[in-house]
């Protein structure tokens, strides 16, 4: 099979799980709001994806910059004119068109600006490595000002992966981990840091902030083997566990398809990783980090997802890519996904050149 | 290090965090997943308990006492409670009460019992109900709603009897769980409110809710009917409780502008023969409903660390000397044990041992009867010291004093019967002689209550059963099923009729000639015994007043009524203030 086929298929197969959990988790507040935005969110995600995939690489870094600038920009008019909700600013009205999450598109944003800076100033240098941190540090001040750490972290995350890959001396990252980390304890907002207490002793507080751990581990352990059936979760279908149409989306996959169901998601989303890597693996220099940055995004925005709702992280805000409810970052991972379906085709250009086919008809991913 | 080495290690690292994930999954679905479906069971079924009315209290004659009334009050669902401290701010701001009394209790809650709705304030007055109707809606959790409370019909009659109303305490609340009390139950915190709480607070319902997150019902899965508490059907009379209570508060309002000082006082009504209790009235008395509707602590304490203690039932919670309405005790102990005859004359030379007879110029020749009729100390003083403390403690015990009747309220009083050993052990000395002596006319450390000395009399007035008293006739339960029929209990006296018949006498010529004249009814034969106890001056009793007693039974000749009445530091004599008010009682039964 080729690696752009099990991107897209497993890709595909993420999605639709998503948009089950999401009808599952939404209808005992009855109506399918949430379900039809969600689709017309993809349907835009997909065409961006379409878009990017048969984008020249060329065009696409000279649009690098301003896309970034102009991410950067949204992000500051969040916190200028933003839309609160729980505490955080981080949503800005489109009118008639809803709301989008300026820091979701930022992660991919600062993938693009990453790879590009990145193949201009060697990381492996100090001057390359300090303006990479300069970049990441920017747009993680802008989200972390909203507050909202879990999207940050996602970009420190990416930026991590990045250079690591792009050939940063280990002892740089190491010290910037542990800078960062000690910097971290400073500037935790007080509920960010209930969060962590919570996690390490959820048992604390059953009736706030631990009560949706408590009841995301319930829900997910009583599951068991093969689950109690699709839309015949006790808890999912009682509305007993908070946020679990976004963050902790998981839970609905583990109670009402069990252990069964929840391995195939997390094998579903290792062959998207995997293939992302494998496309990262064949390519060269900005693709590569491209690729890389796309799936370090992803797999940490996964793996952390996944532990907070099984009580191996604290909670973090942070969704389940392609699962959780949310139109920014539905588009933004669709369109990630197309960028490196893209990438996989140009990486292979003797197969490319070998197949008959018109272009529009071997590109089935479309994103 | 090669760009393609470090890809190499960074899916390494994916994957072991994937193993790592996958790992967990199969601890938590697999291994432990039984567990955790089990808690899935218990977590989305809120039991919300729907109130059942409590019983209502009747006289004998069907008349309501006590029943229930609606009231509104704020309940709060703790789990469904967003801000606590916001909540309680602008809850206490409403209720005007201080936010930290709040807040401790909704803490509590929330950690001991998210999901139960807890009953934060009872009976609102009209200001708090329209200040919270205000706040409410944005106070997730928080709800005014509508409850019950008591309704007290006949205002303070028989309130001791009756009893007031309270939630139940935390430190019974272990014991009584499994009886299903929870936290915040309403209860009855004394009297028969509280003797007979198991019948009069019937069984709670039950709404099993499917809740979602917020706390709102999704749907209700099972009702189970609340089964209301049985009716209490009481032997008392409400017009003869009226009628004893009225006559006790006239006097002790004479008295407290006689004395310049506050008395107290008891009466009991009881028929002579089964010891049904007609009237059971006590003053200083207090007003049930404050309880209800939610007592202040100010209002609370200032009942406590009243000198007179209102809250104490005189008949049956406290115990003071007879005085010489123990004579009947000495007198029938003297003839059983042949010490006498009803025929006896006694010498009275005005004191014996040193101690005075209260007519000190002494009485001269006195029969046994007369003996009674006139109240002779000195007489009794010699029957009692030959009869000694051990016989006389027998008979007392006999008698049913000197420990509780087994009147169906919660902490009667006991009494003291003094043995010698009794003196030996509290008091380390030996019994004297003189203890005996003064024991015999009813002073000393006897205590009685007065509705010992009403089993007592009535003991003597229907020739020798000692009645059990009794307040609960019977108890109905919904289905007019009865659930608890009092029944008359008596115990036979070891003295013979015509040894009592002798001191019945005894007690007719005190009425009709002797101390007790103040209660001789034209239209009723009755027979009767005075008491006074004369009281050294105290911290509690800093003029020394008498305490002042009389027993009665009418009509003589076929006795039905035992009236008894008390006074504490009233002053005087059992004759002159004691017996006009048992008058008033046999005046009300028996119109002229």
């Amino acid at each position: 099979m080729k690696t752009r086929t099990l991107l897209f298929s497993s890709s595909l197969a993420i999605w639709l799980v998503g948009c089950l959990v999401l009808f599952s988790a939404t209808r005992w507040q009855g109506g399918t709001g949430l379900l039809l935005r969600q689709l017309a969110a993809g349907a835009v995600g997909l065409s961006l994806g379409l878009a990017l995939a048969q984008l020249e690489l060329k065009r696409l870094r000279q649009l690098t910059w301003p896309l970034f600038g102009a991410g950067l920009c949204s992000l500051a008019v969040v916190l200028v004119a933003g839309t609160s909700a729980k505490g955080a600013q981080r949503w800005l009205s489109l009118g008639p068109l809803g709301t989008i999450q300026p820091s979701e598109p930022m992660k991919l944003l600062l993938v693009l600006a990453l790879a590009h800076l990145m193949t201009r100033f060697p990381a492996r240098r100090a001057g390359g490595f300090l303006l990479a941190w300069v970049l990441t540090g920017g747009a993680f001040l802008m989200v972390a000002a909203q507050p909202d750490l879990g999207t940050g972290l996602v970009l420190v995350a990416v930026a991590f992966g990045m250079l690591w890959v792009a050939g940063a001396s280990p002892f740089y990252l190491a010290g910037v981990a542990v800078g960062g980390l000690g910097a971290l304890t400073f500037v935790l907002k007080e509920y960010q840091r209930d969060r962590i207490m919570v996690f390490l002793h959820p048992d604390l507080d059953p009736m706030g902030q631990g009560y949706s751990l408590m009841q995301s581990l319930t829900a997910i352990g009583s599951g068991q083997l093969f689950g109690r059936g699709l839309l015949a979760g006790h808890l999912t279908q009682q509305g007993f566990v908070p946020e679990n149409w976004t963050d902790f989306a998981f839970t609905v996959v583990g109670e009402e398809l069990g252990l069964a169901g929840s391995l195939g998601l997390l094998l579903l989303c290792a062959l998207q990783l995997g293939s992302l890597l494998a496309i990262a693996w064949r390519s060269q220099d900005y693709p590569r980090l491209l690729a890389t940055g796309v799936a370090v995004m992803l797999g940490f925005q996964l793996s952390v997802n996944l532990a907070m709702t099984m009580g191996l992280a604290p909670v973090v805000g942070i969704p389940l890519p392609l699962v959780s409810y949310g139109g920014s970052a539905l588009i933004t991972n669709l369109a990630a996904l197309g960028l490196v379906a893209g990438l996989a085709r140009r990486s292979q250009p003797r197969q490319a050149a070998m197949h008959p086919l018109p272009l529009r008809q071997r590109l089935p991913l479309a994103g | 290090m090669t760009s393609r080495l470090r890809l190499a290690l960074l899916a390494a690292f994916a994957l072991s965090v994937m193993a790592a994930l996958a790992a967990r999954m199969v601890d938590m679905q697999w291994r432990h997943g039984s567990e955790y479906a089990a808690a899935a069971r218990q977590s989305s079924v809120v039991i919300e308990p729907v109130a059942a009315p409590r019983g209502r209290l009747l006289d004998r004659r069907g008349r309501l006492l006590v029943s229930n009334e609606p009231c509104f009050q704020l309940t709060v669902f703790p789990a469904e409670m967003r801000d606590r401290k916001l909540t309680a701010r602008r809850l206490a701001d409403a209720l005007q009460v201080k936010p930290e009394q709040l807040s401790a209790r909704l803490q509590k809650a929330v950690f001991q019992a998210p999901l139960e709705k807890l009953v934060l304030r009872r009976s609102l007055t009209p200001g708090q109900i329209s200040r919270l109707l205000l706040v409410t809606p944005e106070l997730p959790g928080a709800a005014v709603e509508v409850g019950a409370r008591r309704r007290y019909l006949a205002g303070r009659l028989a309130a001791h009897v009756l009893g007031a109303m309270g939630e139940i305490d935390a430190h019974e609340l272990p014991t009584r769980r499994k009886l299903g009390y929870a936290a915040g139950d309403p209860m009855g915190r004394s009297g028969l409110e509280r003797q007979y709480d198991f019948l009069l607070r019937g069984k709670k319902g039950q709404r099993h809710l499917a809740v979602d997150v917020l706390g709102r019902t999704v749907r209700v899965l099972e009702v189970v009917d609340p089964v209301p508490g049985a009716d209490l059907h009481l032997t008392l009379d409400t017009r003869i409780q009226q009628t004893a209570q009225r006559a006790l508060a006239e006097t002790l309002a004479e008295l407290r502008t006689l004395n310049q000082e506050e008395s107290s006082g008891a009466v009991v009504v009881m028929e002579a023969s089964t010891g049904r209790i007609r009237a059971l009235a006590s003053l200083p008395d207090f007003d049930p409903a404050i309880f209800v509707r939610g007592i202040k602590p100010r209002e609370l304490d200032a009942l406590y660390s009243d000198p007179r203690h209102p809250l104490l039932s005189r008949a049956y919670q406290s115990s003071f000397s007879p005085g010489s309405t123990f004579k009947l005790i000495t007198g029938s102990a003297a003839l059983q044990e042949k010490l006498c005859t009803s025929g006896s004359v006694f010498v009275c030379g005005g004191s014996y041992m040193g101690a005075n007879c209260f007519v000190t110029s002494g009485h001269g020749g006195i029969g046994f009867v007369d003996s009674l009729a006139h109240s002779c100390d000195v007489v009794y003083y010699r029957l009692g010291h030959q009869l000694g403390i051990d016989r006389l403690s027998r008979y007392c015990a006999a008698f049913s004093l000197g420990k509780p009747t087994g009147l169906d309220v919660p902490a009667e009083t006991g009494g003291l019967l003094p043995t010698a050993s009794w003196k030996e052990r509290e008091l380390g000395e030996e019994w004297y002689p003189g203890d005996t002596v003064n024991m015999a006319i009813g002073q000393g450390f006897l205590l009685v209550s007065p509705l010992q000395m009403a089993v007592a009399t009535a003991a003597v007035a229907n020739g020798g059963q000692v009645p059990r008293p009794y307040l609960v006739e019977k108890a109905v339960g919904p289905n007019g099923r009865i659930l608890h029929q009092g029944r008359p209990r008596l115990r036979k006296l070891p003295v013979s009729r015509h040894h009592l018949a002798a001191v019945r006498q005894g007690m007719r010529g005190a009425v009709q000639y002797g101390t007790g004249v103040a209660c001789d009814a034209p239209q009723v034969a009755v027979a009767g015994k005075t008491g006074t106890v004369e009281s050294f001056a105290n911290v509690s009793n800093p003029h020394g007043r008498n305490h002042v007693w009389f027993v009665s039974y009418a009509p003589a000749d076929k006795p039905e009524l035992v009236v008894v009445v008390f006074l504490e530091k009233s002053g005087g004599y059992g004759g002159s203030l004691a017996a006009p008010i048992a008058r008033k009682v046999y005046d009300f039964v028996y119109p002229p």
